[in-house]
């Protein structure tokens, strides 16, 4: 088991160099996934098959001295959100069961075009809609460091595969937070990335103007190098980017300090209702980050205020409108027939497929958006998401980054607060605000609370990825932190 | 500004019939009772001032991104894997009426 503590940048450059097999990483990978997936249940669909054939790919053209991408031999998990041709794809819910796609999604190419090796596509919150991954359709994860609690969510299945070693990168994807939460409950690293910097072609929408993918990860730079794989223009995607892509990691190579960075603390994501524990080591990291040479203040962001409940009223009802076409006929589920006319035959169709908390949101989308109540809820929230973003203009004129903690709270226990919805659209206050607004964000690992992670979370400007790993490697450099295989 | 109310069995019917989602009796009365509470919280966004503001429906700079008006290749055989009910290489919908 030596291969499998390596970072995912150390594995490329031994199998491009031939140092070490792409097979020996995956035996140990396949090894370690035997003995903790049965506690952990990180992945709805294995794909062993699949990762031996390319491991083995990637071999025989190392050994001839053909070229080999950046990602070569390292083991990555996907979101069961994203499209892989040919492999299960369900989104955690019924209604997809069996479902397969006839094509790949830009980033599934992009990681098989730098030889990274697809082993699994991981549990989530069904069509992404949660904190904890606790409504998955098909099973529920389990935080590594306390089997007991939940991963958060939704890509819970991803940020546990790299937290418990079951892979060494993940892909999720991040609409209100989903990247960020069960980062920052599993002590990895997640971004979710400028909206737009990553194609959304082959993401199964929930929530389009919100949602972007991004890596999870077991350190910063492996974060960078994730990103670079899969960030760039994809005219597939009508709100791709149109910029060049950028080599994340050789940036962090360059030297720097953070003397001139200016980093403020939002006030509203520290107040009320943020654990105490939380609080104090989210502002030890941020006094570390002082320490090297950063400046730091604190800012009020007024409309912060709302952005959750605006967040919700836009999210549900683009859910609504988006999950409309599982009509039970093309794809997935669909109920005996009952010789029901169409209308009631998709009803029903609907009604086995999705579950509680789909249908939940899908009925109160449909309320936002409908005759008498357009303009008093959804086209209000739009203009709250206005507001939201003109204040993070203002920030960042005078910041170059804005902190706070990813979560108010570390990660607690399975069911804990699965019965009331609200209460758990709570939790999301600090991470919807990044995605109203479009900003890359990511959650580091910054310490413990109550023997559980606590993430850091910095927001940049729009494509300004470079200075939020910037300032997570300097962090990640002083050793506070560091990462271990968890259970 | 929406009149506060409680949403009553009849308002979740209406509703699951537009959204074409048949739900049980459970889910109507869970639903029932949870959303009065949710949509309170929603009622939040009353208290913005934003009258004068834009709506933001995206982030995103681009305007009617178009593509040329080209034929792409449909791989059908993959596509035909997925129809749960299909008649040769037609899928089998529900009776119209």
């Amino acid at each position: 088991m030596k291969l499998l503590h390596l970072s995912a940048e150390r594995i490329a450059s031994a199998v491009r160099s031939g140092e070490i097999s792409a097979v020996e990483l995956l035996d140990e990978v396949v090894e370690r996934i035997r003995a903790v997936e049965p506690k952990v249940n990180a992945f709805i669909t294995i794909t062993k098959d699949r990762a031996y054939e390319k491991a083995k790919d990637v071999d025989r053209r190392v050994r001839r001295g053909l070229k080999v991408g950046r990602l070569a031999g390292v083991v990555v998990a996907v979101k069961d959100i994203i499209c892989v041709k040919g492999v299960e794809t369900t989104c955690g819910s019924k209604i997809l069961k069996g479902y397969l796609p006839s094509y790949n999604a830009t980033v599934v190419e992009k990681l098989d075009m730098e030889d990274a090796v697809i082993i699994g596509k991981t549990n989530m919150d069904e069509f992404a809609m949660g904190s904890t991954t606790e409504f998955s359709a098909y099973k529920v994860t389990r935080n590594p460091y306390d089997l007991e609690r939940v991963p958060g969510g939704s890509s819970g299945g991803s940020a546990a595969a790299v937290a418990s070693g079951e892979a060494l990168l993940a892909l999720g994807s991040d609409t209100g937070g989903s990247i960020r939460c069960p980062a920052a409950f599993c002590g990895v690293v997640g971004l979710k990335p400028t909206y737009g910097l990553v194609s959304r072609y082959g993401l199964i929408a929930y929530a389009n103007s919100l949602e972007q993918i991004g890596p999870i990860a077991r350190n910063v730079r492996d974060c960078a190098l994730s990103l670079s794989v899969i960030a760039g223009y994809d005219p597939r995607d009508s709100t791709s980017l149109t910029t060049q892509p950028k080599d994340y990691l050789e940036e962090l190579n360059a030297p720097h300090d953070l003397k001139g960075v200016r980093i403020g603390v939002i006030k509203e994501f520290i107040g009320e209702g943020v654990q105490k524990g939380v609080a104090s080591e989210v502002l030890d990291a941020i006094y570390s980050l002082e320490e090297l040479g950063a400046s730091v203040g604190e800012i009020s962001l007024k409309s912060l205020e709302y952005a959750l409940a605006a967040y919700y009223v836009i999210a549900m009802s683009e859910a609504s409108s988006n999950l409309a076409r599982y009509d039970g006929l093309r794809y997935g589920l669909r109920a005996p027939d009952q010789g029901l006319n169409w209308s009631r035959a998709y009803a029903k169709n609907r009604r086995l497929g999705f579950g509680e908390e789909v249908k939940r949101r899908i009925i109160l989308g449909t309320f936002a958006l409908s005759a008498g109540y357009y303009e008093a809820y959804y086209l209000k929230a739009l203009k709250v998401r206005t507001l939201v973003l003109m204040d993070f203009q203002r920030a960042f004129k005078e910041f170059d980054v804005l902190a706070g903690p990813s979560m108010p709270m570390v990660a607690f226990r399975i069911g804990e607060k699965i019965k009331d919805p609200l209460e758990l659209y709570m939790c999301d206050v600090n991470t919807v605000p990044a995605n109203l607004a479009g900003l890359p964000a990511i959650s580091i690992p910054c310490g413990l609370s109550e023997g559980l992670p606590v993430g850091l979370q910095l927001i940049a400007p729009p494509m300004e990825e470079s200075r939020l790993f910037k300032v997570s490697y300097s962090y990640e450099s002083l050793g506070k932190w560091s990462f271990t295989l968890k259970p | 500004m929406p009149q506060k109310r409680n949403i009553t069995a009849k308002d979740i019917r209406h509703l699951a019939w537009l959204a074409k989602l048949e739900l049980s009796k459970r889910e109507e009365e869970t639903f029932r009772s949870q959303l009065s509470k949710i949509l309170e919280y929603f009622s939040k966004i009353d208290e913005a001032n934003v009258e004068d503001l834009p709506p933001t429906f995206h982030v995103a700079k681009q305007y009617n991104v178009l593509r040329e008006d080209e034929p792409r290749q449909f791989p059908s055989d993959l596509v035909l894997q997925n129809p749960p009910k299909k008649k040769d290489r037609f899928v089998k919908a529900a009776r119209i009426v």
